[in-house]
């Protein structure tokens, strides 16, 4: 659980010194690593793969307005309801008047990071509406109120004795005693959730605006029974999940369980085409029911009870308009949350999710948490980096992350400055760095001042200086010898 | 570096006058002066009459060959653009010189150690070079040359990054260090002088036997 | 939330899109190429082998059987083996051909089928679901490259079938099965129209249910089923 106001650092700290966490964290993302490597093997071209996915995003997002309002009518056409959200909060206004005008007392909710952007939980609760999230790792994140570690196991960082400790604690239904036990206990408390929720709840992990259909990939069922059982299904979906074509998900749905889990595809995939089209008739007297529901009557047809009764598709902007219009930075809507960046990243690998203050983590965290949060809120992330550049590898819609974290960067200097130590030591290097002279005296001074501090061929410790935040941890060689330039200047024209 | 070069009959001249890439203020997010030391290492070597620019680092030749593009991109700089072009079309990173330009391998260079290559994070990923250095060292006489596991994961320098998040930077470190002690060799390889200090720094510290060699140096072993 | 205040909310969200594009109006766009990909191979006989192969790696026990009336004991043989003796099976025409709920009657299994609720409500249908221990159904196609099935929703009702026991058993004829997942999708997007004129859902199954959620340790059957087994007749 992360101390309030704290700042990276000290959050950073807390997951370095945790030792459990130091653990799973290793244990996860070198399985992670290797799992995504074998299956990307069995993809003849890969880089076609990515070089594709990446020419649609760039196509969808340059255009969104369009294929929203395609996506739009496609989905109003099945008989669904769609409702466009300003804000978080818009979307948390819209399910509880749904949910109070429909007497839903319980929600049941599948894994969804947009929907945890926007606390909906939350405000279910406030509202006296129960949620319960169904995916076991959000479901013990919830039991313990706690944030998720990984995009993909949010409680990776739990142990299964904690868990255990856990369900003992607030199922009151005896201590499991392993990882099948555990599973057990969960499957079958949540199957009677399933079956008594008005209400389930997903994200989306692609909304196809040719066809309006929505598809959500998963391995437990809890996203199939979610959508199927309860007789509402309100999809939470970001403005940038939009795809033109359902032909182009044979590109998508093999770049994104390979590079999530390396997996060739996840137990469950589904491709939902909104509610029973008998039902839709009956939602015209429905005082919640779209202004433009069907006015005809539809044919006497006696259809699946596959699909729910309802089917509310919410498009929700929360700021990624924002980004949308900066030029450069708009690829950061590309993301498919597939959390391949985070598995690869060194500061992920040993900070964790939760170090990172928000929902989303990783090197693509530290790019749209500014934008979404805003720069009071998350402007260290961006420098949290070594800029090695392993996530834009690992990406599967190539998105230049490294670039984006140094124009982040520069925009966070532009409008908040830095500390003055810094600023000013780089306002120096520049003044002298034009002056070749001035440059190479300031080398022979540093030098001269590095061998006073030095013992035995090695700097230990620079006190009163930043430099001090290296010495902490690493020595400093001691300058041996001068300057190259020093050097070629001796040598002469000897050669 | 020079003696290297010398040796393969190269001509080499130094011009005094170069100072800083500016990529620590880049990275840092400080543009307009990044912008200044880009302005001064363009105008330096623009009036070099040299065939190449060779450079012994790669996030220095990444910084000249991948992102001052950036910061000239504005509507009056098309003289600079034109004169990074110039300077740009030269430029070389050490290894790429050697292999790709003097089509040379074995530099003549001896050494007896067994030794391993760190892949820096600039020179593999902004510059695709990977397969150069690796071939300059298995050339070096009496060499025994050691992959490591993980070679091309960050050494966790990152600049600016190492100071500001020096625990996480560190924590990084250790990794690295894991992977090399676990290798058995006696010299770590690396073609950047910040990721070098990084690790020295670190095995000193851990009082590591383990030593740390520029590739330049390597080469220049006879 | 009132019809108005909801009109105006698409308005403005679809404005700021607009607006953050630099257009004033929604402009269609010229659609990419489509994406060509080299076509597979489809051969009937090593088809089979690389389904098979796949389905069995993510855990599912698959079975052969060479003529119609052997599905049934095959399908008797498996609830045997797992202690069971009540059956639901989906509305599926193949399964209706095969004599299915016959066969296991003459087994001794207590067989429903799911066209007996068409005429009740949805949640007697999943109350019913909910308390068997095996479900059969059928299925619409199958992806060698992945071993995985395709369900689609009907009257079927296979998604529901498929679902909600804890032991799946599908069954599926040697020619359903496909090389690759475009393919796959091909269909499913040309025969996503259902033959009564509506779209369908569809599930994409490919293995049991499972996690890892906790220490990164595989646990089969969280909220799906346990079990899938798949039976392909061959002909």
């Amino acid at each position: 659980m992360n101390p309030p106001n704290t700042d990276l650092t000290e959050r950073s700290h807390l997951a370095l010194e945790d030792a459990i966490l130091q653990g799973a964290l290793k244990r996860a993302t070198d399985t992670f690593i290797e799992r995504r490597r074998d299956a990307v093997a069995t993809v003849p071209d890969w880089e076609g793969l990515r070089t594709r996915a990446r020419q649609v995003k760039e196509h969808t997002i340059n255009h969104l307005d369009y294929y929203l309002e395609q996506l739009v009518e496609k989905v109003t056409t099945l008989g669904g309801q769609v409702y466009w959200a300003h804000t978080g909060d818009d979307v948390n206004r819209y399910i509880i008047e749904l949910a109070r005008a429909r007497g839903v007392k319980s929600v049941v909710k599948a894994k969804s990071m947009t929907t945890e952007e926007i606390e909906l939980n939350h405000a279910l609760e406030a509202a006296g509406v129960r949620p319960i999230e169904t995916d076991l790792g959000e479901y013990i994140i919830q039991l313990a109120h706690e944030k998720p570690s990984h995009i993909i196991v949010p409680a990776i960082h739990k142990t299964r004795e904690q868990i255990s400790d856990l369900f003992e604690e607030k199922l009151k239904a005896g201590r499991p005693r392993g990882v099948s036990e555990i599973t057990a206990m969960a499957r079958a408390r949540l199957r009677d959730e399933f079956l008594s929720a008005g209400m389930g709840i997903t994200g989306a992990n692609f909304a196809i605006a040719e066809t309006g259909t929505i598809v959500l990939v998963e391995n437990e069922g809890n996203i199939r029974l979610s959508t199927q059982v309860p007789k509402i299904h309100v999809a939470v979906v970001g403005i940038e999940k939009v795809i033109p074509r359902f032909e182009d998900l044979s590109v998508f749905l093999r770049l994104l369980p390979r590079s999530g889990t390396g997996q060739k595809l996840t137990a469950y995939t589904s491709f939902l085409n909104g509610p029973r089209v008998e039902d839709v008739f009956a939602l015209d007297e429905n005082p919640h029911a779209a202004g433009d529901g069907n006015g005809q009557r539809a044919t006497e047809q006696r259809g699946s009870t596959q699909q729910p009764h309802e089917f509310h598709l919410i498009l929700m902007d929360n700021g990624r308009t924002n980004i949308l219009a900066d030029k450069q930075m708009r690829e950061s809507l590309y993301c498919i949350r597939c959390g391949a960046c985070l598995n690869v990243c060194p500061v992920y690998q040993k900070i964790g999710g939760q170090a990172y203050g928000w929902i989303y983590p990783g090197p693509i965290g530290a790019i749209i948490s500014p934008q979404l949060q805003g720069l009071e809120k998350a402007a260290e992330l961006p420098f949290a980096s070594s800029l090695c550049g392993a996530c834009r590898d690992a990406c599967p819609v190539a998105i230049n992350i490294p670039d984006l974290l140094l124009a982040l960067r520069s925009k966070v200097r532009e409008e908040r400055g830095g500390k003055l130590s810094e600023s000013l030591g780089i306002r120096g290097l520049s003044m002298v760095g034009r002056h070749p002279l001035l440059f190479r005296m300031a080398g022979k001074i540093a030098r001269g001042l590095a061998g006073l501090l030095a013992k035995d061929g090695r700097i230990q410790s620079v006190p009163l200086s930043p430099l001090n935040k290296w010495t902490r941890y690493r020595d400093l060689p001691a300058p041996s010898g001068g300057s190259f330039a020093k050097w070629w200047k001796d040598q002469g024209a000897d050669d | 570096m020079v003696s290297t070069l010398r040796r393969l009959g190269v001509e080499v001249v130094y011009n005094e006058a170069q100072t800083c890439c500016g990529q620590p203020a880049f990275n840092s997010g400080y543009r307009k002066e990044a912008r200044a030391l880009a302005e001064h290492f363009v105008n330096v070597f623009e009036r070099e009459r040299a065939d190449f620019i060779v450079a012994p680092s790669g996030s220095c030749t990444a910084m000249v060959r991948n992102f001052y593009g950036e910061l000239f991109h504005g509507k009056g700089d098309e003289q600079r653009r034109r004169a990074l072009e110039r300077v740009r079309l030269r430029l070389r990173e050490f290894s790429e010189f050697i292999v790709k330009e003097l089509k040379v391998e074995d530099v003549g260079a001896r050494f007896a150690g067994r030794v391993t290559y760190h892949d820096a994070c600039h020179l593999l990923r902004e510059l695709n070079i990977a397969e150069e250095p690796r071939r300059l060292i298995r050339a070096v006489r009496d060499v025994e040359f050691v992959e490591m596991e993980a070679p091309d994961t960050c050494c966790g320098f990152g600049g600016t990054f190492s100071v500001k998040y020096g625990e996480i930077s560190s924590a990084i470190l250790d990794e690295k260090l894991a992977r090399l002690s676990r290798s058995g060799v006696e010299y770590v390889i690396a073609n950047d002088s910040s990721c070098l200090m990084q690790i020295a720094g670190g095995l000193s510290r851990a009082g590591s036997a383990i030593k740390t060699m520029h590739l330049a140096e390597l080469l220049a072993q006879q | 939330m009132t019809k108005t205040s909801r009109a105006a909310s698409q308005t403005q969200v679809l404005d700021d899109v607009r607006r953050a594009l630099g257009h004033s109006n929604t402009i269609k766009p010229v659609p990419l190429e489509p994406f060509v990909e080299p076509p597979s191979e489809e051969d009937a006989a090593t088809l089979v082998e690389r389904f098979i192969e796949e389905a069995v790696s993510l855990g599912c026990k698959v079975y052969r059987v060479d003529h119609a009336g052997a599905v049934g004991p095959c399908v008797a043989g498996i609830c045997t083996k797992a202690g069971v003796d009540k059956v639901v099976v989906s509305g599926a025409a193949l399964l209706a051909k095969l004599g299915l709920s016959t066969q296991l009657e003459k087994h001794q299994l207590a067989t429903s089928c799911v066209a007996e609720f068409r005429e009740t409500d949805k949640e007697h249908l999943v109350t019913h679901l909910a308390a068997r221990m095996v479900g059969v159904t059928a299925v619409d196609a199958a992806i060698a490259e992945t071993g995985s099935l395709l369900l689609t929703s009907d009257e079927d009702q296979a998604l529901l079938v498929s679902l909600l026991p804890p032991i799946h058993i599908a069954v599926l004829k040697v020619s359903q099965i496909r090389q690759s997942l475009t393919t796959v999708i091909e269909k499913l997007n040309s025969e996503r129209m259902g033959h009564d004129g509506r779209r369908r859902s569809a599930t994409l199954i490919s293995g049991p249910s499972r996690t890892s959620d906790v220490e990164l340790t595989l646990s089969i059957g969280v909220h799906g089923p346990k079990e899938l087994h798949v039976i392909i007749l061959a002909g």
